[in-house]
């Protein structure tokens, strides 16, 4: 009988083949690649000098970096420090996870986020492929314009950072934009929803920005979840003439309430996710402090 | 070394290739026309082999979804017979496709070797602690004066060079060697040991393994020696407490072992020559794995044992044996 044609086989099916037709695999068959955990070169450990010296000179103390005259511990950059001192923020300064608009596109590719859905920080935590700590003063999402050339998907997203050529990006798709701010508290409960309902936590009240956010919240060109709704559809029209780009007709729902941390969940609730309800506060006391106006996050300025 | 193994029907588990439209088709078609086959009584196929019966108590055995198949055109779809279990001659109740993500997988014997290496290990605790110096008793005097004695100059009766000294460079235990392994790595070895066993006929699927009449341990073995599922045998079942005479049997034979399915590992499936799986315990695992491959989550997760302090201290807390102390 004629062998039949050999068809094209992956990697995995010629090697499968040699096991079939092997003995059996056995505990004392098994090795680790050849290769795999070899060691470099153990040097030893007090004149770590690889296989050569240099000479005494080279071995001598160096000034210290930015030493231009005078004694070491008076370097340039202490001798002359500016008008502000540098790093001098850093236990205040609020970080934002960069995100392109390349890496969000390939989440929708992928199916990890839906685009016919309002994307916010829920939705892009909910994937799982990021990292946000609130008590390392992360804020949450920057949208960054990489990948704004080939962006397509007419999204609803509300991240916390946004520059101009990603908002002009995704208004030109058709999609909309907002960036809103959201305390380390309600950050807490929107990264890690399961956690928070599990807790028996109620949903916490969304506080305002920080006295040095307002300003970016409230600013309709960066289109600010507190600006008002008319003057964001002037900017819009406005960066989209800057831009030089054409504005599709599209409809959105409602944007989230500033006090909202979750779509459809209002403040204080509490989710029993084993019963599948949603319990709202009864006492007057209580409803009241969820129910008034709002508070600005005065932890940090 | 390398025996023949085509005495031991390998061609009942072959992979039946699926290159092409055309011969999934044909493929396809060829295992409908065995399920519609499976209510006449018996079925012998031109090589006088096998048959196919059908057993009313059998659970029906349809065409499985596979979850999230690979878009690869090389991709096989690996498929195994369901045979009956309560009778010594073999009954093919119905053929069953496994998911290629977890029993066509890639033969990574070293990722095999790196699980082994890491159960064989984990679990080592070192009690041994060798005094030294400082610690054995007494030795504080010096044992004779410096100088003009014509002995060596010694300071303590427990120096190390001393018989009965302390140790210089000794065991100082506790000390353990544990570690986990990455998760993605754990899986792929789960996958890769099922693999292997289903690529050398190793890896049987019974109906149900929890009606075995009475626990005679030599219908066990007339079993194994007439399917020719060799010396030593693993059964996997879908539940921690079986029913039937299979727990019984067992007991009384050093080379079978029953598990469910959660305690299904590496080394277990490489120990035994067979691993026999229920039809549930089957689907279980393939599920279960399923799930971790296409976890949201992290597949490289940190293990720290702050993390798990809690569980790892309150995990004897409902063990009631009347004789064994609780294993903590």
């Amino acid at each position: 009988m004629a062998k039949p044609a050999k068809a094209a086989a992956s990697s995995a099916e010629r090697a499968l083949r040699i096991v079939e037709n092997s003995s059996r695999v056995r505990l004392q068959d098994l090795r680790d690649n050849i290769g795999a955990r070899t060691l470099g070169k153990q040097q030893s450990n007090v004149h770590n000098q690889h296989g050569h010296t240099i000479g005494q000179l080279q071995h001598a103390a160096k000034p210290p970096l930015g030493w231009i005259w005078g004694d070491f511990f008076r370097p340039w950059q202490r001798m002359f420090p500016g008008t502000k001192l540098f790093n001098a923020d850093i236990n205040i300064r609020r970080e934002y996870t960069p995100l392109s608009l390349i890496e969000l596109a390939r989440l929708i590719d992928l199916g990890w986020v839906d685009q016919k859905k309002p994307i916010d920080i829920v939705a892009l935590c909910a994937t799982r492929k990021f990292k946000i700590e609130p008590h390392l003063r992360q804020c949450g999402f920057d949208l960054t314009p990489e990948g704004a050339d080939a962006w397509k998907y007419p999204v609803d997203i509300e991240v916390q950072w946004a520059s101009q050529r990603t908002i002009a990006a995704v208004e030109s798709a058709g999609g909309r934009i907002r960036t809103a701010y959201y305390d380390p508290e309600s950050l807490r409960a929107a990264i890690d929803a399961k956690t928070w309902f599990q807790s028996g936590r109620p949903v916490p009240r969304r506080l305002a920005p920080p006295p040095s956010l307002v300003s970016y919240y409230s600013d309709p060109v960066n289109r600010g979840y507190l600006a008002d709704v008319a003057e964001i559809e002037h900017a819009r029209q406005r960066l989209s003439m800057t831009m030089g780009t054409t504005l599709p007709e599209t409809t959105f729902d409602a944007v989230k309430h500033p006090k909202q941390v979750f779509n459809g969940l209002p403040p204080g609730a509490i989710v029993s996710l084993k019963d599948r309800k949603v319990f709202m506060p009864t006492h007057p006391d209580v409803r009241d402090y969820y129910e008034e106006g709002l508070r600005a996050d005065k932890q940090y300025p | 070394m390398f025996v023949s193994r085509l005495g031991r029907g390998v061609w009942v588990n072959r992979v039946i290739g699926t290159r092409g439209v055309s011969t999934k088709e044909t493929t396809r078609k060829g295992r409908r026309d065995v399920d519609a086959s499976v209510p006449e009584a018996q079925t012998t196929s031109e090589d006088g082999t096998f048959e196919i019966q059908e057993s009313s108590s059998s659970p029906s055995i349809e065409d499985r979804p596979l979850w999230r198949l690979p878009k690869s055109p090389f991709v096989e779809i690996p498929q195994a017979w369901v045979t009956s279990f309560n009778s010594i001659k073999e009954q093919k109740l119905g053929l069953v496709d496994l998911h290629p993500d977890v029993f066509r997988v890639s033969p990574r014997l070293d990722i095999l070797h790196r699980n082994i290496t890491w159960q064989e290990n984990y679990r080592n605790l070192q009690l041994t602690k060798m005094l030294s110096k400082g610690e054995m008793p007494g030795g504080g005097a010096k044992p004779w004066p410096q100088k003009r004695t014509g002995r060596h100059h010694a300071g303590s009766i427990r120096a190390p060079h001393f018989s009965r000294g302390g140790f210089a460079h000794g065991a100082r235990g506790p000390r353990t060697w544990f570690y986990m392994l990455p998760d993605s790595l754990r899986i792929q070895g789960l996958c890769v040991a099922l693999t292997v066993k289903h690529a050398q006929d190793d890896l049987q699927i019974v109906d149900r393994l929890d009606e075995l009449a009475d626990g005679d341990p030599q219908y066990l073995m007339d079993l194994a020696e007439e399917r020719n599922w060799g010396y030593s045998v693993l059964f996997v079942n879908d539940t921690d407490t079986i029913t039937g005479g299979l727990a019984e049997a067992t007991s009384q034979l050093p080379s079978m072992t029953v598990m469910p399915f959660y305690g299904l590992n590496c080394f277990s499936i490489l120990k035994y020559d067979t691993v026999v799986f229920s039809q549930k315990a089957l689907e279980l695992v393939e599920s279960r794995l399923l799930q971790h491959k296409h976890r949201a989550d992290t597949l490289q997760k940190k293990y720290c044992y702050k993390d798990m302090k809690e569980t790892l201290l309150r995990e004897g807390e409902k063990e009631e044996h009347p004789q064994q102390a609780p294993f903590v």
